[in-house]
């Protein structure tokens, strides 16, 4: 038993690491007072009160971390979502439909993953104004051509499946061809990107709110906090240690979940 | 590798013990061999494959220079049996009993070098599938003159204790330190010109060109790359060649001839011959001494006479009634033309040989018809076009509708049982899903009552109903497909291979199954398959398919007696004599 645990113990941290993210971005009473200035407090060490010291503005450095979770969650959930509702919709429909609609679906796919996904990002950002909504709706439409084409490579692998033929025969539509019986034989691969997109959002997304382009100044956000703690590395270094270690352990996290899950959905096709 | 610094002295040490060893191996093959020490002698095996026990104790002994073939259904324990004679059981098994090869005791715990040492001349391992079991990459010859290069350590038997162990080892690692220079058992290396021969010859007496020495295996047939690879197993020389169902993946008339290759090559080499086979009707035909396996024992084993004639086991004799007759079912008045096909012909885009060419035929309500071919033939994608999976180039298939108007296809005309049971099946459904949905899409009630009354229709256990494909066996999906099949009612039903990935006794039951459907329901049905013998067993009137086209049709009773095609009187000859 203790072996087991040993032998999971990754994967145990992970799922704790997530569900604290996810307790504190739908509980803001947790990190209550967490955008309260102290201007006399600024950049202070870490004290008795202040456990991580405060920002340029005397904000509580741990109550800020914490409440960045919010943003840190929510958004990537959605643009992964929604990139792979898009990805499902166009993926196997080229994949069930072929010939014409499959080449011109991928066409598009390929010109848009020839652009650079950030720049692209930046640049729309900068033209339209940025804001974290902007910045994740854009994300969506920049990670569904990646999805478009995981789920139609995966549909592809059993288009040919006798099965498929035996839902022609029945003269089901193609409609319920691709509900009841296309999407639940790749569900496995659709769960295990999920997560990984959400690790990759976040990462896009903290990038952005580090460039400026993100939330307003004046939120929580793990990008944002490491942009303005950076001219405070020598005074409370922990002001950017704190955001940059928890992006990097949430998506550490996120894809631990999802090669749990990979390995999971490996095992049952067995 | 500790000892890659050993000294000249070390070496020829080395050398000596290995020359000991094969003396001693020489000796026990060859003198004691006349004290006719059986080829294998296993006691009390037992295997256990992550923590499950799948072999419960067998004994088997194995004479020489005799073909001896291990029947049994897949999962009966017959290939692991095998793999563990040959040491080439899985990682995370435990195999555990008393086993000596010709009289000279093998220790089961041995480890992987002992092992390759005694699998290079002694025992060699004819894999099932000559399309996976050849390198794409590499040519044959290349291939072959592999097992040439173990047959310097002809012999060599992995020992039986800790300090014999370690001689072998230290002899490996002192013949692997040698390089370039001659095998530590004073063999000398062959030239590249001696090896060339020697694989030319060995290409030669399974029937091949020397030519092939040069040609990638996707260049060749399945029946000449199961010769390669036959080729290759006997390169080291050895005295036992598994062969694990080396026919399967072939069409019947290859069949024949590699099994009579294996043959002559026995008798020719003195080797003995383990021939591993779900078919008992080969095994009876091709085999002196029989094993049947059944649940991870041997239920049964002799000389062939004695097991054909006075079978011990209820499962054996089980075995032989399913090969000898079908339980006798009313075969109904054919009734009008459900189906006529007219001039089918289709050419698949990138070939320029039609799959189909000119392929006419009907079927009346009640009747069987048996569409025979090799693959290849054709006979697939008739059976697809008939159900509108496929459109033909030209011609068409016509359906007698309700109001005996001329219609195309629909679900109610026609419904296909395809050959592999488990693809057929979504394997995220289960079998109460995969029914309910059938029978609403057809409008019949979808309710419990009627998804027990299909899969009662078919023989299937109900309580079977509510697992997913994963974890039932072939013929329990078969029968699910065949009750989705069923659900629209339609007038014909097209088995496309239906049985041939079954077990022999499973096959019976299903072609019972279908037997009894077609006299109850009327059913009319197309009944395709490459195996001649199950179609004559099913059908009322008999077509033989090759190259696209129809080479003769007739009843079953013309065709089998007073057969007028070459091909067909060829096919019937392939076929495995009677039982009895």
């Amino acid at each position: 038993m203790m072996a087991r645990i040993w032998h999971r113990l990754p994967l145990i941290l992970a799922l704790v690491v997530l569900a604290a993210v996810v307790v504190l971005s739908v509980v803001p009473a947790l990190s209550a007072g967490a955008l309260d200035q102290d201007i006399m407090l600024s950049t202070a060490l870490p004290d008795a009160d202040h456990p991580l010291g405060t920002d340029a503005l005397g904000r509580d450095v741990l109550k800020l971390t914490l409440a960045g979770a919010r943003t840190a969650i929510i958004g990537p959930v959605t643009i992964a979502l929604g990139a792979m509702a898009v990805g499902l919709v166009f993926g196997l429909t080229a994949a069930y439909v072929g010939g014409w609609v499959d080449w011109i679906i991928s066409r598009v796919v390929e010109l848009m993953l020839s652009l650079p996904t950030l720049l692209l990002a930046i640049v729309v950002a900068g033209v339209i104004g940025g804001g974290y909504w902007t910045n994740v709706l854009v994300f969506v439409i920049l990670y569904a051509p990646y999805e478009v084409r995981l789920v139609r490579s995966g549909a592809l692998a059993h288009i040919n499946d006798p099965f498929l033929d035996a839902a022609r025969l029945l003269e089901l539509g193609p409609l319920r061809t691709l509900a009841f019986h296309l999407f639940p034989v790749i569900r496995p691969l659709v769960g295990a990107a999920l997560f990984l997109d959400m690790s990759n959002a976040l990462v896009s997304l903290s990038s952005l709110s580090f460039l400026g382009l993100g939330v307003s100044p004046q939120d929580a956000d793990w990008g944002r906090q490491l942009s303005d703690a950076r001219n405070l590395l020598f005074d409370n270094p922990y002001a950017a240690i704190a955001p940059g270690v928890a992006i990097i352990v949430t998506s550490i996290a996120l894809n631990i979940v999802g090669d749990f899950i990979t390995e999971q959905s490996e095992k049952a096709e067995r | 590798m500790s000892d890659k610094t050993v000294s000249p002295a070390n070496a020829a040490a080395s050398a000596n013990v290995a020359a000991h060893v094969a003396a001693n191996v020489a000796h026990a093959a060859n003198d004691s061999g006349a004290a006719a020490s059986p080829a294998v002698r296993v006691t009390g095996l037992h295997v256990t494959i992550g923590g499950k026990e799948i072999i419960h104790g067998v004994d088997l002994t194995i004479p020489r220079d005799a073909t001896v073939a291990v029947v049994g259904e897949s999962g009966s324990g017959k290939s692991v049996t095998a793999k563990t004679l040959s040491g080439l059981l899985p990682d995370r098994s435990d195999a555990s009993g008393d086993y000596a090869l010709f009289g000279e005791p093998i220790n089961l715990e041995a480890g992987e070098r002992a092992w390759r040492r005694l699998r290079g001349g002694t025992i060699v391992w004819l894999p099932q599938d000559p399309f996976s079991s050849l390198d794409p990459l590499r040519t044959c010859g290349r291939q072959i003159e592999d097992g040439l290069r173990s047959a310097g350590h002809v012999g060599s038997l992995p020992a039986q204790d800790v300090d014999n162990d370690r001689t072998v080892a230290a002899s490996a690692g002192g013949s692997g330190n040698g390089g370039g220079a001659p095998a530590a058992n004073g063999r000398g290396r062959l030239t590249k010109a001696q090896r060339r021969a020697a694989v030319e010859r060995l290409l030669t007496d399974v029937g091949l060109a020397p030519a092939v020495y040069d040609a990638y295996p996707h260049e060749l047939s399945g029946g000449m790359r199961q010769r390669v690879a036959i080729a290759a197993a006997l390169a080291p020389d050895p005295r036992i060649l598994i062969a694990d169902e080396p026919t399967t993946a072939l069409d019947a008339s290859t069949q024949e001839t590699v099994l009579d290759l294996l043959e002559s090559l026995r008798s020719s080499r003195h080797m003995t011959l383990l021939l591993i086979t779900h078919d008992l009707a080969l095994a009876v035909e091709r085999a002196d001494h029989l094993v049947v396996f059944h649940g991870g024992q041997v239920v049964e084993e002799g000389g062939r006479d004695q097991v054909v004639h006075h079978p011990r086991s209820p499962y054996t004799r089980e075995l032989l009634d399913a090969h000898t007759r079908l339980a006798v079912t009313d075969v109904p008045a054919f009734g009008d033309v459900v189906m006529r096909a007219n001039h089918l012909r289709k050419t698949f885009a990138g070939s320029n040989v039609p799959a189909v060419a000119d392929v006419s035929f009907d079927v009346r309500a009640g009747e069987i018809l048996g569409l025979v071919g090799e693959s290849g033939s054709g006979k697939s994608t008739v059976a697809r076009c008939i159900v509108g999976l496929e459109t033909p180039d030209s011609g068409n298939v016509v359906f007698t509708g309700n109001d005996g108007k001329p219609i195309g296809w629909s679900r109610g005309e026609a419904q296909l049982v395809f050959q592999n049971p488990y693809g057929s099946l979504n394997p995220t459904m289960t079998v109460r899903q995969t029914l309910t949905e059938a029978l609403r899409v057809s409008g019949k009630p979808a309710d419990d009552a009627a998804v027990r009354a299909l899969v009662a229709k078919v023989g299937l256990e109900a309580e079977l109903i509510d697992r997913k494909p994963g974890t039932l066996s072939g013929g329990q999906c078969q029968r699910v497909a065949i009750a989705r099949a069923l659900a629209p009612e339609p007038k014909l039903l097209v088995a496309d291979e239906a049985v041939t990935a079954l077990d022999a006794n499973i096959q019976t039951h299903v072609l019972e199954t279908l037997l009894e459907l077609r006299s109850r329901l009327g059913l009319a049905m197309l009944f395709i398959s490459h195996d001649l013998d199950t179609v004559r067993r099913i059908a009322d009137r008999i077509a033989v398919m090759r190259h696209g086209r129809i080479v003769e049709t007739g009843t079953t009773g013309q065709v089998m007696n007073h057969p007028q095609h070459d091909y067909v009187r060829a096919l019937i000859a392939a076929m495995p004599p009677a039982l009895d």
